[in-house]
């Protein structure tokens, strides 16, 4: 599919879509918190990848390498248009009842506000694991660290999650 | 551990919330649009379209009588000394070859290229490849000498003529370079510095390692008015250690306390300078 869409094969392109282009959407409204911004990243980053998607070297790259062309438009999109504020009103707005888990005695609406005051990188680090479904070879691929890096780097991003709510 | 599986389960579901629900993808709809604005970027044509190659011929058939040239005058030379023959633009006597991280001036993130003073280098484009190695600067030509990739034809030596006016960094072909990935990222992009990850305020920033470790170490280092130098290390982003010493070595082995011997003083006595 790849080689096919490299050498122009439309129908290829378009099955590559279909089968990335909500990983990509949905993690790109974890790390902005904003559908628009998701929707414009996921784009620009098709438009990135009709153009460079010659240069993805193997299959096993291009699902990491299209999510993190995504989380890096939502990125630069969020620069530009400094929606910090406004990303932690939308997610406070759209939270579902944050009720508390009875597991961990976490509120829910509580967790939500904690990762929102992660750095958005942080954020995209989660949002692939946990939404994409990355494994650590894909996170290593999307992010330049090693997989063993990627382990520890989530679990001390969970471990500071934690620690802030019981701080807070 | 189970609470914190379980933490790890919530955050897991409060993500899947956030990123709202699975949908169907009307993949021709995005196809569509894609190709719509990549036209209006100024081709005027899709690009794999049949005017586009005929454009593409057009460059390469002005061009390529040069490069030929270029080639069959380098002789047998694998790493041709410094050349008389059409020195690049902007690379004079008196400019130095840069050393910092650059990244691709359009994304502003990638393909990303880091050249040390020590003479290594890194290489990458996010998320598909990177390569380390080390490389030579004779007048305008610059040689990768060795490297780890595993592209083929990637680990042999290969030169290019750079060209630095201060803002822009830019390669092009010298010779035969059987990596086509490694060419593509030398000649088909233009570089800037990437001003928030190097030499910021005096302040030089290393990425180390140590073959032994699968981690890479951020290390800053600045010398202090007094003469001494001070680092301060850090794994992805988070602290690792700081250190105070007479030789920048001094500094960095101090700052890699953690990490054990012999990992501190091996990585510190590869940081030259």
């Amino acid at each position: 599919m790849l080689t096919a869409a490299a050498a122009g094969d439309e129908f290829a392109f378009r099955r590559i879509i279909a089968a990335y282009h909500d990983d990509m959407r949905r993690v790109c409204r974890v790390i902005s918190g904003d559908q628009t911004i998701a929707d414009e990243a996921t784009q620009a980053a098709w438009l990135i990848a009709w153009t460079k998607i010659g240069k993805v070297y193997g299959e096993e790259h291009l699902r990491p390498w299209l999510v993190s062309v995504a989380a890096n438009e939502a990125k630069k999109l969020m620069r530009k248009r400094r929606r910090r504020a406004e990303f932690e009103t939308v997610l406070e707005s759209s939270g579902e009842p944050g009720g508390i888990d009875p597991a961990t005695g976490v509120a829910g609406i509580d967790l939500d506000a904690a990762m929102a005051r992660l750095d958005p990188d942080d954020r995209a680090l989660l949002a692939m694991r946990y939404v994409a479904g990355f494994d650590s070879n894909e996170l290593a691929r999307a992010t330049g660290i090693s997989p063993s890096g990627t382990r520890s780097r989530i679990e001390r991003l969970l471990k500071r999650l934690r620690e802030d709510l019981r701080d807070g | 551990m189970d609470d914190m599986n379980a933490f790890e389960r919530q955050v897991a579901g409060r993500l899947q919330h956030q990123a709202g629900p699975v949908g169907p993808v009307d993949d021709l709809a995005v196809f569509d649009a894609v190709t719509a604005a990549n036209r209006q970027k100024g081709w005027g044509f899709t690009m794999f379209s049949a005017a586009k190659f005929i454009a593409a011929s057009a460059i390469v058939a002005l061009f390529g009588g040069f490069l030929l040239t270029s080639i069959l005058t380098q002789g047998e030379e694998v790493l041709p000394a410094a050349a008389t023959e059409s020195p690049s633009p902007t690379a004079t006597e008196e400019s130095a070859f840069p050393t910092g991280t650059f990244v691709e001036a359009d994304s502003g993130y990638s393909p990303r290229l880091v050249f040390r003073d020590d003479g290594t280098f890194q290489r990458s484009i996010i998320g598909t490849h990177s390569a380390d190695g080390t490389y030579a600067v004779d007048g305008d030509l610059y040689t990768e000498l060795t490297n780890n990739s595993d592209t083929p034809g990637g680990n042999a030596p290969a030169s290019y003529r750079w060209a630095w006016d201060g803002e822009q960094l830019r390669f092009s072909a010298s010779g035969v370079d059987e990596d086509g990935y490694r060419r593509s990222i030398y000649t088909e992009h233009v570089y800037v510095m990437d001003e928030t990850s190097d030499l910021l305020g005096g302040m030089r920033r290393l990425l180390l390692s140590d073959p032994r470790l699968d981690m890479w170490v951020t290390v800053e280092v600045r010398e202090r008015d007094d003469g001494r130098y001070e680092a301060r290390a850090t794994v992805d982003e988070e602290p690792l250690g700081e250190g105070v010493g007479a030789t920048l070595q001094d500094a960095v082995r101090a700052a890699l306390e953690a990490l054990g011997e012999p990992y501190a003083s091996d990585i510190a006595e590869s940081v030259k300078g």
